[in-house]
């Protein structure tokens, strides 16, 4: 497929067998190593926590609106904006929607983004900015936020939003968009005098943001993808022999595949946010409920365990109690209780996925197993083609690295 | 945390507090890096998420190695390699004049880091001695990588504020917003002179008129001639026409004719024309090398 995989393997090549690891927790991720493989999109945290699919997906978009209605406002450029819904995206495929309200996420994502892409906003605007979102679209009179406490609270909440988004990334957050490429690869086909081509093309790469594509595909792969959809919309005939695209290590199959999975996006209807939250509120409640029950047991093991183990397994009942009285924390849980609160499956699953496996998953089985799941995703997909509509714009790419900073993390807490 | 055990405070880094520390388990001596996370604040600083993201990916021998981020609810520690000193205080440490062979070394290595990080697609954009760091082998390695930006192609809008002021090229002096590896380059040949010169800095501006005055006086003022579209330079001003003045022998003349030559190279006004790293390195100055160095690879 494409380069991006190529680097992929030569990075891991030299930088696993050469030298012993150490110690450390490892943060292993490249600016390359960012596409989640097939298994991640089967089932995401959200959904092991009850969540359906359809209330995810539409919270991806809802959330990913946000951050581009709220970046228009800021004034920021489109790459903050089009950074911001990657690391949205990106971030829900490592925690789930019932845990980790959207909204903070999507205010922490988009504060992350101008800094990452050096034109820093405050926190005080993005808040003001979102306040402003919502009203408008509740329709209320529009009324300045008030400095109270409740937004003191707002404020943390954020600052806490961006410390687990770089958690949660393994403070991966450069992303290559593919917006450049389209401006290159039109120029390398002479089509860069074709504003309407270009336009196009970038309006199709700024929606596909709120699509998964960016977690599936490399940015080569997608601006390609958002040309060939251009081209075909406007009836615009590119080089066929050979094959334009092919000019860029860009298969036919890859793109189609990116073409649909954009084109679903126009078939949704309109997102329902007062539906959405009730939905997720509730799952949020059963959530906390379970908490509570299980940390009650956990307390209750750590004491017969003390009762137990008088000397070796002493520190073993220890760790216990430190991750039951985590377990116990508000609402708003502190950064290092996230990797206590998740149930034993998922922590089963992460820990037997080494980013090196994942990385190896990808590269070698991606080819073989994309069109069969592709069968598979196209059904699901059939079935929630109720027609919709939707107008917007976004961008783009990558993943891989939230599991391994996940792994990095486990390794840290081990210390 | 409790992973470490502190030893002492080594300095105050640009956002944060360095110690020296000690691995409980494995007894290796590293450097911590705080930077404190106050909740009334903006978050975490992004010349610290700058230096995070991308030290992370920059794995080399002669960059200064990032082995883990320690993230708690108050702060954040940044864990290091540790090494005795910066070069700033091994100038001071030198009794008398630098040896020559020593020079050559630590400007190849400083090379070889410099052009890891620019195939890296990475700036370091704050290239000055005391950034650049010494352990007891004679190694050399870049740290502070708070300024660094991951550049792409084609090159976009940078700020203009970078580069502490003596290393600072003309172009940026005059104020050029897209600049690229060239920015590196001609901290390095201010650095290879004070190096040469055994810690004496080559241009001591005091602002941003006396700095340009300094490196024109000694390479002569540019004109379109010498460097096409100086002149439309956004902060670009007249000033007074210095004559090359070939000087070099007499600014660093320990330094054999090989060195001046790739100084002359290094310290070219016009960016187009300055040497990148990896040809600097191919320079016949350091064809007589000590292979040690030269075949240190990472």
């Amino acid at each position: 497929m494409s380069t991006t995989t190529i680097q992929n393997q030569a990075k891991t090549g030299n930088a696993t067998p050469a030298k012993p690891q150490k110690n450390y927790g490892k943060i292993v991720l490249t600016l390359y190593n960012c596409l989640l493989p097939e298994s991640a999109f089967k089932e995401t945290p959200s959904q092991a926590d009850g969540l359906d699919i359809e209330t995810e997906t539409d919270l991806r978009i809802l959330g990913c609106e946000l951050i581009q209605t709220a970046g228009i406002l800021l004034k920021l450029p489109q790459v903050a904006m089009a950074t911001g819904q990657i690391y949205l995206q990106r971030f829900y495929y490592s925690k789930s929607f019932v845990r980790y309200p959207m909204e903070a996420m999507a205010m922490g994502s988009i504060y992350l983004a101008s800094k990452v892409e050096e034109k820093p906003c405050r926190i005080r605007d993005v808040i003001n900015v979102f306040h402003h979102i919502k009203q408008v679209r509740a329709q209320r009179t529009i009324t300045p936020l008030i400095v109270d406490q409740n937004y003191i609270e707002l404020k943390n909440q954020v600052i806490k939003a961006e410390r687990r988004i770089l958690k949660e990334l393994g403070f991966c957050v450069h992303v290559k968009h593919p917006h450049k490429l389209i401006v290159v690869y039109l120029q390398l086909l002479q089509y860069e005098k074709n504003r309407q081509l270009m336009q196009m093309s970038w309006n199709y790469m700024n929606d596909a943001l709120r699509t998964d594509v960016f977690m599936r595909f490399p940015p080569e792969t997608i601006a390609c993808a958002c040309i060939y959809l251009t081209a075909r919309k406007i009836g615009l005939p590119l080089p066929n022999s050979p094959h334009w695209f092919l000019l860029f290590k860009v298969t036919e199959e890859d793109i189609k595949e990116v073409c649909n999975r954009i084109l679903q996006l126009y078939k949704r209807a309109k997102v329902n946010p007062e539906e959405l939250d009730s939905k997720v509120d509730a799952l949020r409640k059963v959530y906390q409920a379970n908490k509570i029950a299980q940390s009650q047991k956990d307390q209750e093991l750590a004491k017969a365990n003390e009762k137990k183990a008088e000397s070796p397994a002493a520190s073993t009942s220890k760790d216990t109690r430190r991750d039951s009285k985590k377990e116990k924390s508000p609402k708003t849980p502190p950064l290092s209780s996230k990797y206590h609160s998740s149930s034993h499956k998922s922590k089963k699953d992460r820990r037997s996925r080494s980013p090196y496996d994942r990385k190896r998953e990808y590269s070698s089985k991606r080819h073989k197993s994309r069109s069969r799941d592709r069968d598979v995703d196209r059904s699901r997909e059939r079935r929630s083609d109720d027609k919709r509509s939707r107008g917007s714009s976004r961008k783009y790419d990558d993943y891989d690295r939230s599991k391994s900073s996940r792994d990095g993390r486990d390794d840290k807490r081990k210390h | 945390m409790q992973k470490y055990e502190k030893l002492e405070k080594i300095g105050e880094g640009t956002y944060g507090t360095v110690f020296k520390a000690k691995n409980k388990e494995t007894h290796e001596i590293v450097a911590l890096k705080r930077v404190r996370l106050d909740d009334d604040d903006e978050g975490v600083p992004s010349s610290a998420l700058r230096e995070i993201c991308l030290l992370k990916e920059l794995k080399h021998k002669n960059i200064v190695r990032l082995y883990d981020v320690l993230h708690s609810e108050k702060k954040l520690t940044l864990v290091f390699e540790h090494c005795d000193q910066d070069l700033k205080k091994y100038f001071d440490s030198l009794n008398g004049e630098i040896d020559l062979d020593v020079v050559k070394s630590f400007m190849y290595q400083l090379l070889r880091g410099l052009a890891f990080c620019h195939s890296h697609n990475v700036l370091h954009r704050d290239l000055k001695p005391q950034n650049l760091l010494i352990n007891k082998n004679g190694e050399l390695k870049l740290a502070d990588f708070g300024l660094a930006r991951a550049f792409g192609i084609p090159v976009k809008c940078y700020s203009a504020e970078v580069v502490t002021l003596w290393y600072r090229p003309p172009d940026v002096l005059f104020g050029a917003k897209l600049y690229t590896t060239s920015i590196d380059m001609w901290s390095a040949g201010c650095i290879f002179a004070e190096l040469a010169n055994s810690g004496r800095p080559l241009f001591p501006g005091s602002d941003v008129d006396d700095q340009l005055k300094r490196i024109f006086k000694l390479l002569g003022t540019p004109n379109e001639d010498t460097w096409p579209g100086v002149t439309q330079l956004p902060d670009y001003k007249p000033l007074p026409v210095y004559q090359p003045s070939l000087g070099l022998a007499q600014v660093v003349p320990r330094l054999p004719a090989r060195g001046r030559d790739l100084l002359a190279r290094l310290l070219t006004c016009n960016p187009a024309l300055r040497m990148p790293a990896d040809d600097a390195m191919a320079h016949a100055y350091f064809h007589d090398l000590n292979p040690s160095v030269k075949n240190d690879r990472c």
